[in-house]
């Protein structure tokens, strides 16, 4: 995802600037790759597989994951443009043909779209089991985890296998890899796929999003910053005034 | 053209249904409801509503449940009530019935036969509209996006029953309440916010303070609820917290971070005090004062102690 933090908006068209923005892994999908590396501890011969979709960097972009403590990790870069549809199918595919797997963590949500659509779909392409925004893992058997989601209250709920499992950052706080860590990331392995490989044509992910406008939002606010010793007495004569209070 | 809608919570299920009709003018409006009154639903503008009998309320369970009302309705959206309920399977019946997703949106339609949507983009510092080359739509609304229709008791309507098909293989283990005493600030009238301007716990007294002589709810900052964990998370006003659209929003000691903002957006007049006169806060502001917190916000209460028992 983008580094939001660094985005600055043209004042003149409300307009992203998005060039020469960097990217970085989003905030919750390391709270996914913290979780998982925590469960492997407790669970003896697991392991842990990356996935990263789209964009030519991806190498660059599992590191951080590797460096975490993920074992191996699989990357299908894509130079065209891709939806969350897009995205997802590819993810399902690349997780079927490198199965089978148990669970599949992802972060709730991306931070910049906030939507956690890709997760969801890729859920009902693979017919796992789904479950949104998990705030803890209770336990772990043979064949099923019982997990704490978030709902009006919290529910503890016991989820057979294959399941895909979303989580944000009330899970855990994701460790910073030492530089040992790091350059040992270096040395794991990482498989490439593409497309063809996975069983997809380039119409099979054709985006189906089209973006018609982006600008930011108007700003219709007075502005009226009140100084002096008797400020506040002034604030609360203008919110009377309104009829706000 | 018709259009399916569901909120597990009620008044949010009769504003779905408003903007279901500003989106398909001319369609039936269909309505999924768990619990809730069909009667009403039909007065408030929907044209069907379906009683929906569920065996457990598992996100896979109420996806296949709602795709086969859908189905049923011949509907080209379904439109989902933003709550943790329906966020929790929303995306998931999106990939099911084959459709275009946007979750969170601030306008939906279909134009020229194509679903639309408008929403935020880039942690909310845009709004974005997209079209989709699809023939279905599947959307979450958050509350007040749209106002419920004026109850009109002479309106006619269909009521089905439906009941849903087998149970989820997930089990419900245990139900387990909510830390921190219940708050909703979607609802509130009046939201004072707290943010790192607070040195300490003990200090927000200050900004309980105010809520307190405002009649008014307490909120907060990301750092407060997820780092320091002064307050729960149902105080968290912010893109991954709370949306906020009260009458009137204070925010105390917040510098205004975009995922901030977003969230109290939407509220009719923003206050802000905050001692950094450079806090990005300002610019989202009606009325501002550079001031300490806590300088600010005892003189402040005291003079609304003395307006209200005046």
């Amino acid at each position: 995802m983008p580094d939001v933090a660094q985005l600055r908006i043209d004042p003149a068209t409300r307009e992203p600037k998005l060039e020469g923005i960097p990217t970085k892994v989003n905030d919750f999908d390391k709270n996914a790759v913290e979780e998982a590396v925590r469960l492997r501890t407790k669970v003896p011969g697991s392991t842990i597989t990356v996935f990263s979709v789209k964009g030519r960097k991806l190498k660059e972009t599992v590191k951080e994951p590797l460096a975490m403590g993920a074992d191996k990790a699989v990357i299908v870069p894509h130079d065209g443009e891709l939806d969350a549809g897009g995205i997802a199918r590819i993810l399902a595919k690349a997780v079927q043909k490198h199965g089978p797997f148990d669970l599949v963590f992802a972060g709730e949500v991306s931070l910049d779209v906030n939507a956690g659509e890709v997760p969801a779909r890729a859920a009902a392409s693979l017919g796992y089991e789904y479950v949104w925004n998990a705030k803890e893992i209770k336990a772990v058997g043979a064949n099923d985890i019982t997990v704490v989601r978030d709902a009006d209250e919290d529910e503890e709920v016991k989820v057979p296998f294959p399941a895909l499992i979303t989580m944000n950052d009330e899970m855990n706080n994701p460790r910073l890899p030492a530089l040992m860590q790091i350059l040992a990331a270096g040395k794991k392995p990482i498989a490439e796929e593409n497309l063809a490989g996975l069983g997809l044509s380039a119409d099979d992910v054709r985006p189906i999003a089209k973006l018609t406008a982006n600008k930011a939002p108007k700003s219709e606010r007075k502005h009226m910053v009140l100084s002096g010793s008797d400020r506040e007495e002034r604030l609360v004569q203008a919110l009377r005034q309104e009829g706000i209070l | 053209m018709n259009i399916l809608v569901f909120s597990d919570h009620f008044d949010l299920a009769l504003e779905t249904i408003a903007g279901a009709r500003r989106a398909a003018p001319s369609g039936r409006v269909h309505v999924a409801l768990m619990d809730g009154d069909a009667a009403k639903a039909i007065a408030h503008g929907a044209d069907v509503a379906h009683k929906l009998a569920v065996p457990d309320k598992h996100p896979g369970t109420l996806a296949k449940a709602l795709l086969a009302v859908a189905q049923a309705a011949d509907a080209k959206a379904i439109v989902i009530g933003s709550t943790k309920r329906g966020k929790s399977f929303a995306g998931l019946l999106a990939g099911m019935f084959d459709a275009a997703y946007a979750a969170d949106v601030s306008a939906f339609g279909f134009e020229g036969g194509k679903p639309t949507a408008t929403r935020m983009l880039l942690s909310g510092n845009t709004n974005g509209t997209f079209v989709y080359d699809s023939e279905r739509l599947v959307v979450t609304v958050g509350a007040k996006v749209f106002e419920p229709l004026k109850a009109d008791a002479s309106r006619t309507g269909e009521t089905r029953e439906h009941k849903a098909g087998e149970a989820s293989k997930v089990q419900l283990v245990a139900v387990h309440p909510k830390k921190g005493a219940a708050v909703n600030l979607g609802q509130a009238k009046i939201v004072v916010g707290a943010g790192r301007g607070f040195k300490k716990q003990e200090d927000l007294k200050l900004a309980t303070e105010l809520a307190k002589t405002l009649g008014g709810a307490l909120g907060c900052s990301r750092p407060l609820a997820a780092d320091l964990k002064w307050l729960g998370e149902e105080h968290w006003i912010g893109l991954s917290g709370n949306e906020i659209k009260p009458r009137l929003y204070i925010a105390c000691g917040i510098s205004g971070q975009i995922q901030h903002v977003t969230g109290c957006r939407g509220s009719k007049t923003i206050v802000a005090i905050n001692s950094d006169e450079d806090a990005p806060i300002f610019e989202h502001a009606d009325y501002g004062i550079v001031g300490d917190v806590y300088d600010v916000l005892p003189k402040l209460t005291d003079l609304l102690k003395a307006k209200v028992t005046r």
